[in-house]
């Protein structure tokens, strides 16, 4: 799906993501008995914005089964998607009224697989949506699908070995359907990625294997729809350069920020903050 | 389900285990819109240059990465296709085992795995290619089918039976020479439920795998001790036949006999299963000890595990 963008679209971008960032800190003041991954949440709310409000094609129910497939890998950021969601029209104020546990819930601190709600995922094991979503990607092709697979994983998720497995068969069989997003927040649980472990340059890493790399500002939404947009006859790579925690002064590059909890007089700081940007 | 005539059984005594699937494949590739079949740099131990050519389409070469290929396996599984995912049984079962447990288990991804080298079949390259977990580890995800063919015959029917069911499967392969055949002619197969080979009294001998044909070895031999055990063909390790085993109540004692550790796997099941009952035959698994071997032939392994024809004997004889 391909829209065109001038003023209207950023405006309208930036109050969707204002209002996801509010959303999300409610969501993560849910958690209270364990920790919010808020930090790494709030670092793609631009790019989820762009992705469930002008560029996936999932809202065509009569071609569902040709959708474009998201996938978020760096499943600890499931409840900013949710939000994300909601405000694409794809989950229901009822839906995310409900509980974050239970059996009555879909909206899962980690995304449980949910076809018919788009939710096209059960997360939680880091490095897995890498090749599932190459499966997918594999067998829309198979079916001559116009869909696209996008894949979100994290730079401390690049760790896995897996995700190097993925993108050796997507780059080496120009798996053009397939779109990797890294967000490039440089935190991970135990530190900053330059001390846990350092990676001099994701880009090159992807081209090297075949992939076409886009390094962006992932907080930017022109430089995220062209990338996200960007037809290739390779894979895509889009390196996104984030801030973790993005939008909350607390939180902003801050390693406690990757997983906390958000008590309430946090929260009010945080959706003032939110409020004023 | 096919009916085997006498010729067409012999004809799969002339492959190996690890043919079948090619065999078998290449009918269903035919007919089979979805048909998948997947491998990690090992297509070519399972034969499958002949669906390759044919069918480019309908395969896919992951390269040596069983994490990848058990993730694209799922994938597109979930998008209706029928996919067959292949390696060495370590390699598709324990390497995999967070991805089957995710994918498989929680995400109810119907893949079809087959491993081969199942047991100490492939002793010769040593303790990583022998798979002496893997019924263990698999048992325990959720819905899975785990399945253990006692030969060609059986896994045809296997590959047959799981066609549209709605679970994941691992099938384990033991046993990598022609022609060692259990079943010399057609029978009734289905899934989840034991096959009585003989019937006989006092003992009842449960194996499955390859290492059947050594214990229908044993029974014989047995005659001339005047020791007639009954014979089971337990070839699904899940769901387990309780009541074949229910019916046994009356034995006096049960031996499992399996390629795979005596922790966990037919002989672990069995034994959860009697152990909630009130009463219930004396049991004795025979399998490996708890151990690695270092490599050698499967026959002498086999030897040093027990489960030689001789040794199988010698322990049924002196059961306590």
């Amino acid at each position: 799906m391909s829209i065109k963008i001038n003023k209207n679209t950023i405006k309208n971008w930036s109050e969707k993501a204002k209002k996801i960032r509010l959303e999300t800190l409610e969501l993560s003041y849910r958690c209270q008995e364990e920790k919010a991954h808020l930090g790494g949440m709030l670092s793609m709310v631009e790019i989820l914005t762009v992705l469930y409000n002008g560029v996936l094609n999932i809202k065509d129910v009569k071609n569902w089964a040709h959708r474009d497939r998201f996938i978020l890998s760096k499943g600890h950021g499931s409840l900013a998607m949710y939000s994300a969601m909601h405000h694409g029209g794809l989950l229901t104020d009822e839906e995310m009224a409900k509980d974050i546990r239970g059996e009555d819930t879909i909206i899962y601190r980690h995304s449980k697989l949910n076809q018919e709600k788009a939710i096209e995922f059960s997360s939680g094991s880091l490095g897995l949506g890498m090749p599932y979503g190459l499966g997918l990607a594999l067998g829309l092709q198979k079916q001559k699908a116009d869909s696209r697979v996008y894949v979100m994983i994290g730079d401390g998720e690049c760790n896995e070995g897996v995700v190097w497995e993925s993108v050796l068969f997507a780059g080496s069989k120009k798996v053009n359907n397939f779109c990797v997003i890294v967000d490039k927040n440089n935190i991970q649980l135990d530190g900053y990625t330059k001390d846990v472990m350092p990676v001099k340059d994701y880009g090159e890493i992807f081209k090297s294997f075949g992939f076409e790399v886009l390094n962006i500002d992932g907080h930017d939404f022109h430089e995220i729809h062209n990338a996200l947009t960007l037809k290739s006859d390779k894979p895509i790579a889009i390196i996104a350069e984030t801030i973790k925690g993005k939008g909350v002064s607390f939180a902003e590059n801050s390693v406690n920020w990757h997983s906390n909890v958000l008590n309430s007089e946090l929260l009010e700081i945080g959706l003032k903050e939110v409020n004023s940007l | 389900m096919k009916k085997y005539s006498n010729q067409e059984i012999a004809e799969l005594s002339q492959f190996a285990p690890r043919e079948i699937i090619s065999k078998v494949g290449y009918v269903q590739a035919q007919k089979d819109d979805k048909f998948i079949i997947m491998y990690s740099d090992i297509g070519k131990s399972f034969g499958v240059n002949k669906i390759t050519k044919e069918f480019p389409d309908k395969c896919i070469e992951a390269g040596i990465s069983e994490q990848n290929l058990v993730g694209m396996a799922a994938g597109m599984s979930n998008l209706g296709y029928n996919v067959f995912a292949l390696s060495y049984a370590p390699f598709i079962t324990s390497r995999v085992l967070d991805q089957i447990r995710v994918y498989l288990g929680y995400m109810h991804s119907n893949v079809r795995l087959i491993g081969i080298g199942g047991g100490l079949t492939a002793g010769d390259l040593g303790a990583t290619h022998t798979a002496l977990e893997d019924l263990a580890v698999m048992r325990t995800i959720p819905n899975m089918v785990v399945v253990s063919p006692c030969d060609c015959l059986e896994y045809a029917k296997v590959i047959e039976a799981i066609n549209g069911l709605e679970q994941p499967v691992y099938i384990r392969l033991t046993g990598g020479k022609v022609g060692e055949m259990v079943y010399e002619k057609d029978y009734d197969f289905q899934i989840g439920k034991g096959v009585v080979l003989k019937e006989g009294r006092k003992i009842a001998i449960i194996s499955n795998g390859n290492i059947t044909k050594e214990v229908a070895l044993a029974i014989d031999k047995l005659k001339a001790h005047g020791v007639f055990p009954t014979h089971i063909n337990m070839h699904t390790v899940k769901p387990l036949d309780t009541a074949l085993i229910d019916s046994l109540h009356n034995m006096e004692h049960i031996v499992t006999v399996e390629e795979h550790n005596v922790l966990g796997g037919l002989g672990g099941a069995v034994a959860e299963h009697l152990a909630e009952k009130n009463c219930h035959p004396k049991l004795t698994r025979i399998g490996v000890n708890d151990e690695f071997f270092k490599a050698n032939k499967a026959t002498v392994l086999r030897e040093k595990a027990g489960l030689s024809c001789d040794k199988i004997v010698e322990r049924i004889l002196n059961l306590k």
